[in-house]
């Protein structure tokens, strides 16, 4: 017999049995809802492809719906963990109000200057180490945020290979670099993007005094991992180029063993990088900082809420954010989030209009059922209360299964995407099956009318 | 007959046929907004995210190494290899020369400002680049910097004595717009012809730079000028370059010289930020040309996520367009059952009837394709200007898949039901 139409006239007609048959008053009633019940129940598991396609429909909305708002409140988090990876985004400077480093000219002769000892723009002055107790609690306050402290100092570099190669006659006896004192781990971990080549020797890099030089500064002195340099600071004073010593004479504290090559693209690739503590002995500057470079993890406000703080806990230091970096990450993700949304609103409306759709032909089809159950008794309230409530079941099935699909393609793609499963939304499943059950409601609301129209005796004569 | 049933079924039913055609065209438009944008995104966010400067950067090959912090080179001006600042013209003629957003050369000076030591930078601010006859390219700090703000103008590039003066700068020294600056070059390189102009230099300020990054500690002037008072004429130190790239992937990643030679083509037809750098080298002489990898590398991941999330709403939108399309046929199928019993009543085959039904499907599917594809168009239009800013373009790539994913649907949907149908015996749905 095809399609569920047939037996549903069956059924019915063996429930006109059923009630016919039932005298009693007190009886009546609860026949009827169950029979109500069981005429739902039906409705739901006999086999029909508009039913099949409305739950289709939902199925895809609920979905959709499901994995929007899992991945909606991520992808904020972890867009904003990738813009870390730009590097620092607040910086901690001395203040320029604070003293010149004097380089007087005067009436003396013109020379030739040094190279400064410290380059130019941190002329204007030195953070005291004693600043990182100050920042360390509010950065404590601030999860996920890291803060490294940095020194400047221009000095002579002198390669010192584990073997004589003969062939590196042409080598230069040493060159003049900028020295960076930092904890290199540190860096490395704000600057994601930098290219390290002997990584996994770095654990213990800054216990071992062993220092990571720029592939550039690597190449021009034929120098690898396995390595070592000798670094001495260059004396400021004017006109003196011959503070160094012949070279058997550098002391033995300034010489690093080399640990790794870091290729950057960028200024990083003329630099040395040793540890902290080893580069402010050898310079004399003990307890000085050139610069804290600090990454504050989140948005916009919560950047320059993190810089008020600072700006407040520190005197005579000047807090700046790099503004490139968080401008870009709050249009990005901005604009993710506006089409997330869009979108899926779009694709809501089309699901709507493809549920109404399918709703109505579901009626359409089941004109003679309506015809029997008026022709029964029922009123039109009471008929069209069964399609509300079949279109109420469809869209559960649909929201539940759903919700199941969209967060485990929410999961799928949350490890595509950021390598990590996200969790479940559990919350989310009762907004989504709400959700889904209005929106069949919704739906079937205006397709119901037509039961009204229906008039048993035309629809039973067969037109 | 045939024709004239087909004709007749085009007539009657009107409210129906328009109907699946709304449902097809709807469906449609929405598959084709959504792909629409997700082809656009890509481009979008690339341009926003070049708002963060240059991702590659030409040095001189032959160059010593640079006493560089944040990338402002502190040696004295003469020392070390440079590149030509004629040889700028060739970025615009390398195969990828549409993807160069934006560049600037650099020529650093060391000066003393006010007893402080800083370098003066000279750059382009705002060029017009004469590339060949027809063709002007307009570059320089401006284009390359976006987002930088400047309080009071930019200097013009033939101003001899215009200058920038960074925020922090201009604040520590106690400088405005329209004052002047003494700057003194305290080297040239020494026995150059020409002579450099040692001594105070009055520079005019012509505007304060606030960028939000290092920049704000430095003074740029025109490079004509700098190179002019080093003594350098012609000369460049650097060169920063925006380029808009795909993020690399494992073809990227792999050793060039180890590449087939197809592999090599593919490698060099797609703008990795590597494959530009390498025809950058190629098209200028003595020039070393490197990704600036955290840029590069971070920007590549944001975009590979950006897209994800789009192809992923694209396939969400294809299955509901698919849904919107099947139901209405379906619904259609079913409705006719009445009438299918009657033709095959009057000794149709099913063939026939089949031929029938998918040429009204074939109708309706290439109508509402077509016409979704329009409107989903001109909505994607909308909802990009409202997004990004900017309306997208047209992409006519997705004209004949919307109209095939219409037409397959529109079939293969009617398909389905009506062999269904087709199993019922006549006597039967006539009695329905």
């Amino acid at each position: 017999m095809g399609y569920g139409n047939g037996s549903m006239i069956q059924w019915s007609n063996k429930a006109i049995v059923v009630t016919g048959c039932s005298m009693g008053q007190e009886t009546e009633a609860g026949t009827r809802l169950s029979l109500f019940w069981r005429l739902w129940f039906r409705a739901l598991t006999v086999k029909r492809p508009q039913a099949a396609l409305a739950v289709g429909s939902l199925l895809v909305g609920a979905a959709v719906i499901s994995m929007l708002l899992n991945l909606y409140a991520d992808v904020r988090r972890k867009m904003t963990q990738e813009f870390r990876a730009y590097g620092a985004n607040v910086v901690l400077a001395a203040g320029s109000s604070q003293a010149t480093v004097p380089q007087a000219t005067g009436g003396e002769p013109r020379q030739r200057l040094d190279l400064p000892a410290r380059p130019a723009a941190m002329d204007a002055g030195m953070i005291d180490e004693g600043m990182m107790s100050v920042i360390e609690p509010l950065r404590q306050r601030a999860k996920g945020s890291s803060a490294v402290p940095v020194l400047y100092v221009v000095t002579k570099l002198e390669g010192v290979p584990a073997r004589q190669n003969p062939m590196d006659v042409r080598l230069p006896e040493s060159v003049n670099v900028v020295a960076v004192g930092a904890d290199f781990a540190g860096l490395h971990q704000m600057n994601s993007g930098w290219r390290l080549l002997g990584e996994d020797i770095l654990k213990g890099a800054r216990d071992q005094g062993r220092c990571v030089i720029g592939d550039h500064l690597a190449s021009t002195l034929h120098l690898g991992v396995g390595d070592a340099v000798r670094i001495e600071p260059i004396s400021s004073t004017v006109g003196g180029s011959g503070a160094t010593a012949g070279n058997g004479t550098l002391d033995n504290a300034g010489l690093f063993p080399i640990a790794g090559v870091l290729s950057t693209g960028a200024s990083e690739d003329d630099q040395v990088f040793v540890p902290l503590p080893a580069l402010q002995h050898l310079t004399g500057l003990e307890g000085k900082l050139s610069l804290v470079e600090l990454s504050v993890p989140g948005d916009s406000a919560e950047v320059e809420q993190a810089v008020r703080e600072l700006s407040g806990a520190l005197n005579g230091i000047e807090v700046r954010p790099i503004r490139q970096i968080v401008y870009s990450e709050g249009k990005v993700v901005g604009t993710l989030r506006a089409l997330m949304v869009s979108l899926t609103a779009l694709i809501l409306a089309i699901i709507v209009l493809c549920v109404m759709a399918t709703m109505t032909t579901i009626v359409l089809e089941r004109r003679k059922d309506i015809g029997v159950m008026k022709a029964l008794g029922a009123s039109d309230r009471l008929v069209m209360q069964l399609f509300m409530s079949e279109g109420a079941g469809l869209g559960l099935v649909g929201g539940l299964v759903g919700f199941v699909v969209g967060a485990e393609l929410a999961r799928a793609l949350g490890r595509r995407l950021f390598g990590v499963s996200l969790n479940v939304a559990w919350w989310t499943l009762p907004l989504i099956s709400a959700g889904s059950i209005l929106l069949a409601l919704l739906a079937t609301a205006f397709p119901v009318r037509i039961v009204r129209n229906v008039k048993p005796a035309v629809v039973l004569k067969g037109e | 007959m045939l024709g004239r049933i087909i004709r007749e079924s085009v007539v009657r039913r009107r409210r129906r046929k328009l109907l699946s055609f709304i449902a097809v065209a709807l469906g449609i438009a929405a598959a084709t907004t959504v792909s629409t944008i997700a082809l656009d995104v890509g481009d979008k966010v690339n341009r926003e995210l070049r708002s963060f400067g240059a991702n590659l950067s030409i040095t001189p090959a032959a160059d010593g190494l640079a006493v560089a912090v944040g990338g402002v080179d502190y040696r004295p001006a003469g020392e070390g290899a440079f590149l030509s600042e004629s040889d700028l013209v060739k970025l615009k003629t390398i195969f990828w020369r549409h993807n160069i957003v934006a560049f600037a050369p650099l020529l650093y000076l060391p000066a003393v400002v006010a007893g402080r030591r800083t370098v003066v930078i000279g750059t382009w601010f705002d060029k017009w680049m004469q590339v060949d006859k027809s063709d002007v390219f307009n570059t320089g700090l401006k284009k390359l910097h976006p987002t930088w703000k400047v309080d009071g103008r930019w200097p013009e590039d033939g101003d001899a004595l215009g200058c920038l003066v960074g925020r922090r700068l201009a604040r520590s020294l106690g400088v405005e717009p329209g004052q002047t600056l003494a700057v003194e070059i305290t080297e040239g390189p020494p026995g150059q012809g020409g002579g450099p102009a040692n001594g105070v230099t009055r520079f005019a300020i012509r505007g304060i730079l606030e960028s939000g990054g290092p920049e704000e500690d430095q003074v740029f002037a025109p490079l004509q000028a700098v190179q002019k008072l080093g003594g350098l004429v012609g000369k460049i130190r650097r060169v920063e370059v925006s380029a808009l790239t795909t993020p690399d992937d494992a073809l990227a990643r792999a050793d060039v010289t180890k590449l087939s030679g197809e592999e090599f083509d593919r490698w060099y037809c797609t703008p990795y930020a590597s494959s530009i750098a390498y025809q950058i080298r190629q098209a200028i002489p003595g020039a070393e040309a490197k990704p600036v990898y955290q840029v590069a590398d971070t920007e590549g991941k944001i975009l590979d996520r950006v897209g994800v999330v789009m192809w992923m709403l694209v396939v969400a939108a294809l299955a509901t367009a698919a849904l919107a399309v099947a139901s209405m046929m379906l619904a259609n199928v079913l409705e006719r059952r009445a009438e299918i019993g009657l033709f095959k009543s009057l000794g149709a085959t099913n063939a026939r009837v089949i031929t029938l039904f998918m040429l009204e499907a074939l109708v309706i599917g290439l109508a509402g394709g077509v016409v979704g594809y329009f409107g989903g168009s001109l909505l994607a239009r909308s909802l990009a200007a409202a997004v990004f800013g900017a309306p997208s373009g047209v992409h006519w790539v997705i004209l004949p898949a919307a109209v095939t994913v219409a037409l397959v649907v529109a079939l293969v949907g009617s398909a389905l039901p009506l062999v269904r149908v087709l199993k019922i015996s006549p006597a039967v749905v006539l009695r329905d």
